[in-house]
């Protein structure tokens, strides 16, 4: 892949990162923190994860084509330095101090991580069931 | 479009006469299939040649500085280059699927995503070949616009 597509995507990862990380803290907010409120500031928090969130994807990117096996390797190492940056932050802010909660975080960021790889198959397999239908158009047509 | 096939005799000379009001993309479509189809190419194999019809092509890929050819069960090399080979026969179903290979679309059964925006295209005689992202676009646009 070449630098300009990686950064495209880079960027797109960012901004579905941060959509995923506000709907998080909205749904789970309540749950852990019910009394909890916020300043403007807070606003920044979701553009810094996805900031951060986006940083270990330097892993994924390779100019050669990877194996589907290499490409499970980085993927599993991506997923094991998100889980290190963003706990490292939540716990260098306080939001993290016990094992519970830790482990609470730990699940948040997997899930989230789901989410968009679930997400990305999802618009995927749309398109190959595009490129299916046109190259059956095609041989039917020769 | 009415279609007519009239056998002549073996001293005739054999041709298709297509009748249009005028060349669309389907007429050239179909000039190119035609063209192609009688299309051979020097596949050598144990320093013997073997004239290799293009449409039993399956893919087209460089190892190392060669050009291979493979077909349903047997590789040929090729005395090109891959580029030379693409720009030859773009328009006869080959397109350009990796850094290092071109697939003949007319060979793919059935196309389904891995990890990380790239797509698997299983052949009709079971292989897998990579279709790389940033050939992705590309591939859409020449099956949905017809070019081929």
């Amino acid at each position: 892949m070449n630098p300009r597509a990686f950064l495209k995507e880079c960027l797109m990862q960012f901004f579905i990162i941060t959509t995923f990380v506000n709907v998080a803290s909205a749904v789970v907010g309540p749950v852990l923190m019910p009394g909890k409120t916020f300043g403007f500031v807070a606003f920044w928090s979701p553009l810094f994860a996805g900031f951060l969130g986006t940083l270990p994807s330097v892993v994924l990117y390779s100019k050669k084509e990877l194996t589907l096996r290499q490409t499970i390797f980085r993927k599993v190492l991506h997923l094991l330095l998100l889980e290190f940056i963003l706990s490292l932050v939540g716990w260098l802010n306080g939001n993290i101090s016990t094992a519970g909660s830790f482990v609470i975080f730990a699940l948040m960021v997997l899930a989230v991580y789901a989410a968009v790889t679930l997400f990305s198959f999802l618009l995927e397999s749309r398109e190959a069931k595009q490129i299916n239908a046109g190259l059956r158009a095609l041989q039917n047509r020769k | 479009m009415d279609v007519i096939v009239q056998q002549v005799s073996r001293s005739a000379p054999q041709q298709v006469v297509i009748q249009c009001y005028e060349v669309t993309d389907q007429i050239k479509s179909i000039l190119r299939f035609i063209r192609s189809s009688g299309t051979t190419l020097a596949g050598y194999q144990n320093e013997r040649i073997t004239q290799l019809p293009l449409q039993d092509i399956f893919y087209v890929e460089a190892v190392e500085g060669r050009v291979f050819a493979y077909t349903s069960g047997q590789v040929f090399e090729l005395k090109c280059k891959l580029y030379e080979f693409e720009a030859l026969y773009q328009g006869e179903q080959f397109f350009r699927c990796g850094k290092s290979m071109v697939v003949n679309l007319m060979k793919i059964d059935s196309v389904s995503p891995i990890l990380n925006g790239r797509f698997s295209a299983r052949l009709f005689n079971g292989e897998e070949v990579l279709i790389s992202r940033q050939y992705v676009p590309a591939l859409k646009e020449l099956l949905s616009g017809g070019m081929l």
